[in-house]
């Protein structure tokens, strides 16, 4: 029963904030994003040596050799990222290495994550992979990068 | 649990890597406000809409109005509406009206509208350069280019 509630939750979860985005087959949408803040996608023939900052959304469904920072980050099925995600919201589906830090963290059953994940909110779907500590913080503050 | 365990992430690295090659058919957008500093490499289509503080190597780069891009691309085809501090090498390029380029544009067929800002010196790219330079993305480190290194990014406006 708590297993059907869990499942329930996370498909309320997913629909709210990836309408646009379908996450079983880790497709994007066009970039569009429901709302007001700009959507990047990196599609999956795109791979970026370098560091991302925005404060919109990221879909990575390529490979990101840096760190990323963003207002939501989400690593989808085929998506890879090697370096530190520092978000507001990450749902990671594919593979990340690295530190992630963001409030709330979603990993699915089809994600690969080494290091250690930094959350005020954490849901692991069964199925999935993690290797790292899971430290709690009371509030984690998206801090730039770079200047912009 | 330890099953799970065994799931490495290598063999998602080589799935990754062949998945590199394969053509996803839609543009990777870097919206406007996204600032990347690095690389891109692309086998497919590019849209910049952001800032890009690096080269771009892909089949089709569309440079947004309002873009910023410091580094040289290479493509296929080059559409520039924005802003390009670099050299442009590819056998198609076009610049429209709100495209500024400051930097050599290396082309085999060049369309410039009215009103573009153009500062560099505009050349041929023989067919010996193409095939080099044009190779299909993922070359990690190397220029592959045959052309001066002096005259990159330095908008050397034909001295």
């Amino acid at each position: 029963m708590v297993g059907k509630r869990l499942d329930r939750n996370l498909e309320a979860m997913h629909r709210n904030n990836m309408a646009a985005i379908d996450i079983r087959s880790g497709r994007g949408g066009r970039g569009s994003w429901p709302g007001d803040a700009p959507c990047t996608v990196i599609q999956d023939d795109l791979t970026i040596i370098g560091d991302l900052q925005t404060d919109g959304h990221i879909e990575v469904d390529g490979r990101v050799i840096g760190n990323v920072n963003g207002r939501s980050v989400t690593v989808g099925k085929s998506g890879q990222v090697e370096g530190s995600i520092l978000a507001d919201t990450v749902t990671i589906l594919g593979v990340a290495k690295g530190p992630i830090q963001a409030n709330k963290v979603r990993v699915g059953n089809s994600a690969q994550v080494v290091g250690n994940i930094f959350h005020n909110e954490l849901t692991i779907e069964p199925g999935a992979y993690h290797e790292g500590r899971r430290p709690w913080r009371p509030n984690i503050e998206r801090k730039p990068i770079f200047e912009r | 649990m330890f099953t799970q365990g065994s799931k490495s992430a290598d063999s998602a690295t080589q799935s990754q890597t062949a998945g590199a090659d394969r053509n996803s058919g839609e543009p990777s957008v870097i919206s406007a406000d996204l600032k990347i500093v690095g690389d891109l490499h692309c086998a497919g289509d590019v849209q910049i809409k952001g800032t890009v503080e690096g080269d771009i190597r892909s089949r089709t780069v569309t440079v947004g109005e309002g873009a910023q891009v410091t580094g040289a691309i290479y493509g296929q085809a080059v559409h520039v509406s924005g802003s390009v501090t670099g050299q442009i090498e590819a056998p198609t390029v076009t610049v429209a009206r709100s495209g500024r380029i400051e930097g050599d544009v290396v082309h085999e067929s060049l369309a410039v509208e009215a009103g573009a800002h153009l500062v560099g010196s505009c050349r041929r790219l023989d067919s010996a350069a193409a095939s080099e330079a044009n190779a299909p993305a993922i070359k990690l480190g190397s220029t592959g280019q045959t052309a001066e290194p002096s005259k990159r990014a330095a908008g050397g406006s034909g001295t």
